[in-house]
């Protein structure tokens, strides 16, 4: 199953709900993996203690991990195959940041381009610069008409008047061209999804 | 025909209640900024190739034009192109309402004004300076 961010809202928040009872008072983030098959602890010591199974959907298995982003950003290189998506946001806690999601096979595209800083940059550029800003998700999207053609598009998911949105990405695309290199600003492409 | 044509349909179908017409609009409105990019360039005398590869090298062409406007027409070409992809092939997305796709359109509307604008001289100077980056 393609790991499709409208298919896991529902799983998220029982994950979102499993695991923050389980962190630890001074922890301020959630990290919620999406798995597909075993997962094994081995590999993931410092997921120990906090990762939890939450349940199934359509046979993929739901765990989540309640921990610092410190954490999750000094492992998230090392994320698995078989882990077809992660999120960090912050628990209802009066603090807000947007939900960040990458599905698996943009992660597979951010490691073979070793695109991991331009990401960051990407998830700090756009934080900075859209206004209720929901959830960022980064997905990779291939032309079936042009071979060989990928790229990543961010979609952006957030409420507004179309002209302030607009003009908040003129100012999100001078930020990135000052952030990123040329080669790496062309891998991304910006989208919308607005709620009605 | 004017490419520019394709944005009325655009327009008159992004607001539709009717998904497969919204994401209709969302592809008229992505031809009708390339289509016009395209015939730009090729007044000018730009050789765009008529087979795959053809709409990154219009992007292409224009980031190397050493105009921040041609820039910022390569970067919504760049963003259409991938609403476009995913509004004509993925069907399980949900993000195709109208008003995500009156951004959509609002989007190629704006820069099929920034592309009008140019004059001829206008053209003529990002036409020579792409050449000059490609040492033409």
């Amino acid at each position: 199953m393609p790991a499709e961010q409208e298919v896991l809202s529902e799983p998220w928040t029982a994950a979102r709900e499993a695991a923050l009872p389980r962190a630890p008072q001074e922890v301020q983030e959630t990290v919620l993996l999406l798995s597909r098959g075993t997962f094994d602890r081995q590999h993931w010591p410092w997921l120990a203690g906090t990762l939890s199974h939450v349940g199934r959907l359509s046979g993929e298995v739901l765990f989540a991990f309640a921990g610092s982003s410190t954490a999750w950003e000094a492992h998230r290189d090392l994320v698995p195959g078989n882990v077809l998506a992660a999120i960090v946001e912050l628990p209802s806690q009066g603090l807000h940041r947007p939900t960040q999601l990458i599905t698996s096979q943009a992660a597979e595209f951010i490691r073979q381009g070793s695109l991991s800083a331009a990401v960051e940059q990407v998830f700090s550029v756009v934080g900075a610069t859209f206004r209720g800003l929901e959830r960022v998700s980064i997905d990779l999207v291939s032309d079936p008409e042009a071979e060989g053609s990928q790229w990543l598009a961010v979609t952006l998911r957030l409420g507004g008047e179309i002209e302030k949105i607009l003009e908040m990405e003129q100012a999100c695309r001078q930020a990135l061209r000052n952030k990123l290199r040329p080669d790496e600003y062309q891998r991304f492409a910006l989208s919308y999804d607005i709620p009605e | 025909m004017d490419p520019q044509d394709f944005l009325n349909v655009a327009r008159a179908f992004y607001s539709s209640p009717d998904e497969a017409h919204r994401r209709t609009a969302v592809s008229r409105a992505y031809y009708a900024l390339y289509l016009t990019a395209h015939q730009v360039l090729e007044t000018e005398g730009l050789p765009v190739t008529r087979r795959w590869g053809a709409h990154a090298e219009v992007r292409d062409f224009l980031r190397d034009a050493g105009d921040a406007e041609a820039r910022a027409v390569a970067d919504g070409l760049q963003d259409l192109s991938s609403d476009r992809v995913e509004a004509d092939y993925r069907m399980t997305l949900l993000r195709f309402n109208s008003k995500t796709c009156a951004l959509i359109v609002a989007k190629a509307q704006l820069l099929l004004a920034t592309v009008s604008r140019w004059t001829p001289a206008a053209k003529g100077t990002i036409a020579a300076n792409i050449k000059a980056a490609r040492g033409w």
